[in-house]
Parts: structure tokens; sequence; C-alpha cells
């Protein structure tokens, strides 16, 4: 008869050994081998022994034993030593419960990830609107069906019932070089006619469009009434100032080529502007000085530069070009050692802006600020002086992208001193100078002035 | 974790450091019960469990709530008696024999002296006993006490320890066979029995 299970030990595990025996009586072996175990110790004498054995050293180290009772005297004794090594905590400082306040960094990086991802997308559409514009009047060719049209004189007589006080520029309605492109002929341009636009002029769709010729084509070239009369028409209206401006102004074909030319396009408006920066502190030294004469104590801190992310949120209003006003938030989180440094500023500025080409608007400010830091449960307030430079590109009638430089030049807090952790109120003698470059997404209230 | 004792801990980590003896007054009599098991004496068992709320106090900034704090300090606590006894085993005037033998140990929370109950029933087999655990290693010494007398499961010894859980299965193995061996009346002939024959 053997003790053991084939099923259960291989050849060379035929053995039971003394670990084997101690496991079991610490119940650290598995069940099945503990079922093994039991059979072998039925059958094995030397094995049976051996097992009493080592049950029994283990019984003369007994278990199960109560906690030690403690008396309070002892008790005491023990706190009495153990706490004079104890550091007192500082509470966690108490953050504002602002907007910017709450925000984190947990979150707040997959918050400027999805604004990064919603400018780009907005970019993409935009470019992609671009070319699917509907056809301007620069790329319609002429037919060769039509009659040609004479060779125009060269006269730059404007339309007669247009006042010559309105400038072509103020209806957006510049010389469009490509009407060179068109066949001289002596024939009225009724090829327009022919060749009607996909989406006709609501109140000129069954007219002609030659009256309205003469302002899209270039000085000098492009054919007058008076040296082509157009053949009469039942329904042949002369067009008026206020017409050729409803044209030009309704019609897509116009709009198309003019919503980035209008030499109004930064004025006024109402922006909102949401953006990131990155945080640098240009490299100096602060001294920190607490008390007087030979009372004082002084500290010397390093600032080095900082590269830190910070959430940025501005309403800017712009009256003229000359005058507006911006009022900014803006929120940055750094790190000192294992504690948290969070720099909270509000500012206001004056704005001018600047000069412009084509989407690409530029802007310049100037103001204060209110800085508040707050470090290991302290807070402090400063004052701040604030410039800054940026532009604006333009993405569609509501949204740009917006580049800037903001400085703030303000008091240097006492944030890093060793110092301040007993509790002493220390002044710092230095200033700080804080630059921050800011990419932001800007949403333009309304429509700009040139829609 | 009771609500006393995250009220403790909360309190201390805003300041009270008198807080934190609601813990210590709480879980100090089981962790210097294993620390005197470990250490095998008062002044180190006291001065492992010290150490230990030292480091337990320390650490509360980075300690999880959803953890019991008597399982937390209890495991720091086997790490601590462990680093002792390892030092103490290097420290040759440790063991040496005190001139005034109990002056040192008169006002220690834990008496070395046995009960009267051990003195009358096991005044020899503790001195067996006792020898024979000087036969082991700092670290049998500490795995066998851990996993037998506190029943402790070898993965958080092997854990407190800093080894592997096979080691720490191995350091309670050789130390069982190490006390056998001192506590045996005659040793036996083998360790290893053959599987009776088929």
């Amino acid at each position: 008869m053997t003790p053991f299970d084939d099923n259960l030990y291989q050849p060379n595990e035929d053995v039971i050994e003394q670990d084997d025996l101690i496991a079991f009586h610490l119940n650290e072996l598995p069940h099945q081998q503990v079922r093994a175990v039991h059979r072998a110790l039925q059958s094995n004498p030397a094995l049976q022994a051996e097992s009493m054995a080592i049950a029994a050293t283990l019984h003369a180290f007994p278990k199960h034993e109560p906690a030690l009772p403690l008396d309070a005297a002892a008790l005491n004794r023990m706190w009495r030593t153990l706490q004079p090594s104890l550091p007192i905590y500082t509470a966690p400082p108490v953050v504002p419960s602002s907007l910017f306040a709450r925000m984190s960094p947990r979150w707040a990086f997959p918050a400027i990830a999805g604004s990064a991802l919603v400018a780009t997308a907005l970019l993409v559409a935009v470019h992609h609107s671009r070319h699917t514009q509907p056809p301007t009047l620069a790329t319609i060719s002429t037919p060769s069906s039509t009659t040609p049209t004479p060779a125009p004189a060269p006269s730059t007589a404007s339309h007669p019932e247009l006042p010559s006080s309105v400038s072509p520029n103020e209806f957006n309605l510049r010389p469009q070089p490509t009407n060179h492109a068109w066949p001289p002929s002596s024939a009225p341009l009724e090829t327009a006619t022919a060749t009607p636009p996909p989406q006709p002029f609501p109140a000129q769709s069954p007219t002609p469009l030659t009256p309205t010729t003469p302002s899209i084509a270039p000085s000098g070239t492009a054919p007058t009434k008076s040296a082509t009369p157009p053949p009469p028409s039942p329904t042949q209206t002369q067009p008026t100032a206020e017409t050729l401006a409803q044209a030009s102004t309704q019609s897509p074909i116009h709009r198309g080529r003019s919503r980035w030319r209008s030499p109004f396009h930064n004025s006024p408006a109402n922006e909102l502007t949401l953006g990131i920066f990155g945080d640098l502190a240009i490299a100096s030294r602060a001294t920190l000085t607490d008390g007087t004469g030979t009372s004082a104590i002084t500290q010397s801190v390093s600032q080095s530069p900082g590269a830190t992310v910070g959430a940025l949120a501005s309403f800017r209003q712009q009256f003229s070009p000359f005058r507006g006003y911006s009022l900014t938030g803006a929120y940055v989180s750094l790190s000192s050692g294992s504690k948290g440094l969070q720099i909270y500023e509000v500012a206001g500025t004056y704005v001018v802006q600047g000069p412009r080409l084509r989407r690409l608007t530029t802007s310049a400010e100037a103001g204060a600020a209110l800085v508040a830091t707050t470090y290991d449960n302290s807070h402090t307030f400063h004052p701040a002086a604030v410039i800054g430079i940026g532009s604006e590109l333009a993405l569609s009638r509501h949204w740009g992208l917006r580049a800037e430089y903001r400085a703030q030049f303000y008091k240097s807090p006492a944030l890093f001193s060793t110092i301040a952790p007993l509790g002493i109120s220390v002044s710092s003698s230095n200033n700080t100078f804080d630059s921050n470059a800011i990419v932001g997404v800007t949403y333009l209230f309304g429509r700009r002035s040139n829609d | 974790m009771g609500n006393v004792e995250q009220e403790a801990i909360r309190r201390t980590l805003a300041g009270d450091r008198d807080a934190f003896r609601v813990l210590m007054d709480r879980h100090l009599p089981t962790v210097l019960r294993m620390t005197y098991r470990v250490t095998g004496n008062a002044v180190d068992a006291e001065e492992a469990a010290q150490e230990a709320f030292l480091l337990a106090y320390k650490k509360l900034p980075g300690f999880r709530e959803q953890a019991a704090f008597g399982t937390w300090v209890y495991r720091i606590a086997m790490n601590c008696s462990l680093n002792l006894v390892e030092r103490r085993s290097r420290d040759i005037s440790w063991n040496a024999v005190p001139l005034e033998p109990g002056t040192p140990t008169d006002n220690m929370a834990v008496s070395p002296r046995p009960t009267p109950e051990a003195e009358l029933l096991h005044n020899e087999a503790l001195r067996r006993r006792e020898r024979a655990m000087l036969t082991l290693t700092p670290m049998e010494r500490t795995a066998f006490i851990l996993r037998h007398m506190e029943e402790q499961p070898l993965q958080i010894i092997a854990d407190a320890l800093g080894v592997p859980i096979n080691s720490a299965k191995q350091a309670v193995f050789r130390a069982v066979a190490k006390l056998r061996r001192e506590l045996a009346p005659a040793p036996l002939p083998t360790t290893t029995l053959a599987k009776e024959s088929r």
C-alpha cells in the first residue's frame, strides 16, 4: 500500500521532506498535498514521529496570545518620549473657490489638448470652406458664342449716378484685374446674361449686369455706359449707388473676395479669448528681509526660468482702432518642492489696434493688474503693471486665433523663503518680471463689420 | 478604519499633533507585543515600537484612508523590529551581560520577567526556547515569529521584510527546522524521509 497518490506526485517528488511537514503544520500546503500527507502519515511511523516533533516545536512557541496590557502610565511615558520627535503638520492651503482656482493640473492638460483640437478643427474647416466657395467674378470667362464687347474707351468717368464722394473701397468695389482677360468687344456686356451667375442677385436677376461692370472692371479698361450703350431692355434699370452697394454686399461673389479685405476689419468688436500661455520668469535674485537693524533676517532667493503652462480668459471691447479695453483673468500653477504655488491675475488694460494685413490684425495693450499668490497656505497680493502686444488671425466671421506676448512687472512675493514657515512676516525688496507667451482661440460676438 | 481614527488622522494632518496619541493608544499594545516577540527584550521592543509610530507619523500624509491604520503601522513595526534585531546582532556590546541586571528595564512598558504561571510551568522550557531562538538569524526569527506566533500571511511578511515570498517561506521553514533540532531531546538522523516503498 502506498500513501501517495501517483496522480499528485511526480517520480522526483515522491519524497515528503521536512519542509512539506512544516508547511503542513503551518497550513501552507495546497489542499491536494494536505490529503497526500495525511495518507502518508497514516502509513509511515517515521514520518509520523517527525510530524509530531515539528508540532511540539511549534507548540512550544505559543500563539493567540492577547495583546500586552499597557497601563495609562506606560502609555503616557511612551507618548512623552515620542511627542518631541513629531513635527507639527501645517493645514493644507485653502484654495479660493473661483473658476481658475478649481482648475487642477489633472484636467487642465486635457482641457488644453481639447482646445488645441478645436482650434485645429476650425483651421481645417475654414481652409476647406475657402476651397469650396462660389466662384468669383474673376473666374468667370466669356463663352465663345457671345458677341465680343467692343474695345473699351479709355474713360475713367464714374457712373453718372454714382456719387463722386463714394469711394469704391467703401463698398469693396476694388478694380478686378482679371477683367483684362475679357476679349475686347464693341458689343454690350450681354455675355453676363448668357451666363448668369449661379446665384443671381435677387433684385436684378433678369437684368443684365452691364451697369455693374464698371465697378468691377479695371480702371481705364472697363467699358463705360457712354462708350458702349447696352441695348434697350424693358426690364433694365439704371443702377444706383444703393443697388451697387447692395450688390457688392449681398453677392456671394463679392463677399467671397472681400471678407478679409475690409479696412474696418478690426473695429468695432467684442471678443472673448480663451488661451493658454507659457510662463517664463526672468532669472534674478530677490532679497527677502524681515525686521530691521541687527534683528533683520535676510535671505536671497534665486528666480530661474520656469516652463509652466497657465490658462487665461480675456474679454476685449474695441470701440475704434484707438479706443478699446480688455479685462483679463489668468491662472498659473507652479511647484516648489513638495508644495504648489498658484498665481492668479486680474488685469484691466487699454487696447489700441495696429496695422492690418489681410486676415491678420495686430494690437497692443497696457494697464494694471492685481497678482495674487497662494503658497503654503499663505496669500500675498501685489499690484502689477501689464503690457502686451499680439496679433489675431481671423478664421471666420466669429472665430480667430490669437498669439500674444504679455508681461507683468510686480514686487517679488516672499514665497520661497525658509523664514516664512516660522510664521514671520517677510518682505521682499526685489521685483519680478514675468513673461507670458499666449496662444488662444478668440470668439467675436456679432459679425465683423465687413460681413 | 473607524471614524475615530479617521478623525484623528485628519486632525493630525491639520496640525493637531496630540491627536496622533489616539492612534498610538489604540494600536501600541498589538505593535508592542509583536516587537517584543521579534526583538526578544523589552528595551528593543519599545524602541522598535516607537520608531514604527514615528515613521507612521511622518508618512501619514501619504497614508490612504481606505487601508486600516492598525495593519499599516503593524507592517511598519515588522520592518523596524527586523532592522533592530539585525543591528543588535552586529553590536557585540549589546549582548554583554549588564552589571546590574534588571535596572535598565525596570521602567519598561513590557516587563521582561515571566508571569508567575510561566515561571512555574515553563521556567526550564523558557530558557531552552530562548536558547533555540538565538540560533536563528534575524530574518529567520522575524519570519518565524510573524508567521507562526503573529499568524501573518507570507505575502505580508515578505512585503514587510522586503524579500520575495519564496524567500520568506524558506526563512520560516529553516527557522522551524532549527528550532526543532534545538528543542528535540535527541536529534533525528535525517531531515528527509523517504517515501515508503511502493
